[in-house]
């Protein structure tokens, strides 16, 4: 299954992201940045490529600012 | 114990707040520092005390509110970092000194200030406003209530003054934070200071403050924010770049807990309750012939607290004796605000204060008239 990273600019809005994603069906996991990925705070949250759309729109609607998404 | 000094700290906190803070405590972890399972708990601990006192203060962005210390950190990073050379403050004649202070040392910087005189019970007329300002005034910055007096301020019409002279406006929210209801929005605050430890009900060690978004401030403190390591330049994305150093965790989940109580009870309550014992005090001090009460005489015009003189009788005398002989908490002295007992005619002795608490009753009330009446009398 295809998966893709979510960067946000910082830890808080990651967590934002992570409560808000847990009122959600989706299915996602917390994780560190990998290396070669420079944007960011450290921690992004990995999700089935599949769902970019819906998530991203998702996200947007709640305020919560995404720095970039990355293909893993 | 009887403690009626919840204007200087509030005691007891609900039981939730102890346990809050202890749960934190143990649990260990430091927010934004890495990804281990600890280390999100705590932050999501920051997360969700953030949110509550965005729904508090009716703040929709809750990353624009910021941790500090204490309000006094907070209004120092407020008045270092939105100030430069040549800027001009008004102030009102009550504030607190940890306004004044900031603002007698920024004038080393260039910056002036005024401080807008109130009436002797500390009103103040927004209409006075307009000829204190100066083509160089950029700042308003009012207390929401004096720590002295009590005397509520009219932000509401100070806000739309604000807004209308193209002002920022500050608010010192230290004494009604967690008791009046305080709308950032619809009072056009751009600068709102809080303190976690009066009556949010948080342990002390917590406070902070909102900045409107859209307004540039300069961090007073630079350093590690668990992000962007790798730049040697303080990163730019709030609420980070402005908590620089670790948090303080269990203080702030028990702060957190301290706010879901208010929200749980109701603002309007605690409101009421405060104001009933406001009101039977300045009834049974009123009975007192030398009690002299400073500030508005009704309640709903103070905040929850009076403060008061007694003719000849030092107040640090009476608090003495309250202390030692009747185990009742009050203080005496100048407050801190020495611009304020200025204003009261209070400079050289200060006065007694009584803040009661949302945990203090009718009886505590009762008790404390009992005992003045004995000091006063020279009974004991």
């Amino acid at each position: 299954m295809a998966e893709e990273i979510i960067i946000f600019p910082s830890v808080h809005f990651t967590l934002r992201a992570e409560e808000e994603l847990k009122k959600t069906a989706y299915a996602f996991t917390v994780v560190p940045v990998p290396p070669f990925i420079s944007e960011g705070c450290g921690l992004g949250i990995k999700i089935a490529a599949a769902d970019h759309a819906a998530l991203t729109e998702f996200l947007a609607a709640q305020g919560i600012e995404i720095t970039k998404t990355q293909q893993l | 114990m009887l403690y009626l000094d919840n204007a200087a700290t509030s005691w007891p906190k609900p039981e939730e707040v102890y346990l809050a803070h202890d749960a934190a405590l143990r649990s260990g972890g430091n927010a934004g520092r890495g990804v281990n399972q600890a280390s999100l708990a705590a932050g999501r601990q920051l997360i969700h005390t953030r949110e509550k006192l965005a729904r508090l203060f009716n703040i929709k962005k809750s990353e624009r509110i910021i941790f500090t210390q204490n309000i006094t950190e907070s209004l120092n990073v407020g008045l270092q970092g939105l100030l430069s050379a040549g800027d001009h403050v008004l102030i009102s004649s009550l504030e607190h000194n940890s306004v004044v202070r900031p603002l007698e040392y920024l004038k080393s910087r260039g910056v002036s200030y005024t401080a807008v005189p109130c009436s002797k019970e500390g009103f103040l007329d927004v209409g006075s406003l307009e000829q204190h300002l100066k083509k160089q005034t950029k700042l308003l910055v009012f207390t929401h209530a004096s720590n002295v007096l009590g005397t509520i301020l009219p932000l509401k019409e100070i806000g739309e003054f604000a807004r209308k002279k193209k002002l920022l406006f500050m608010v010192d929210a230290a004494q009604t934070a967690g008791t009046i209801p305080l709308d950032a929005e619809a009072l056009n605050i751009d600068f709102l200071a809080f303190t976690g430890h009066k009556s949010l009900l948080g342990p002390p060690g917590t406070g902070g403050f909102y900045l409107r978004e859209g307004i540039k401030l300069s961090p007073l403190i630079y350093g590690g924010t668990g992000t962007n390591s790798a730049s040697p330049a303080q990163p730019a994305v709030w609420p980070e770049a402005l908590e620089s150093g670790t948090r303080n965790v269990p203080g702030i989940a028990a702060l957190g807990a301290g706010v879901d109580y208010i929200l749980e009870q109701g603002i309007e309550k605690i409101r009421q309750h405060e104001l009933d014992l406001i009101r039977q005090l300045t009834e049974l001090l009123l009975r007192l012939p030398q009690v002299e009460i400073l500030g508005p005489r009704e309640p709903e015009q103070r905040t929850g607290l009076l403060s008061c003189t007694f003719g000849g009788l030092s107040p640090d005398y009476v608090a003495s004796q309250l202390d030692r002989k009747y185990g009742i908490i009050t203080r005496s002295g100048l407050h801190c605000a020495p611009l304020a007992h200025q204003t009261a005619g209070t400079s050289k002795d200060g006065a007694l204060r009584i803040s009661p608490g949302p945990f203090n009753t009718a009886a505590d009330i009762e008790a404390l008239s009992l005992a003045l009446t004995e000091i006063l009398a020279g009974e004991k």
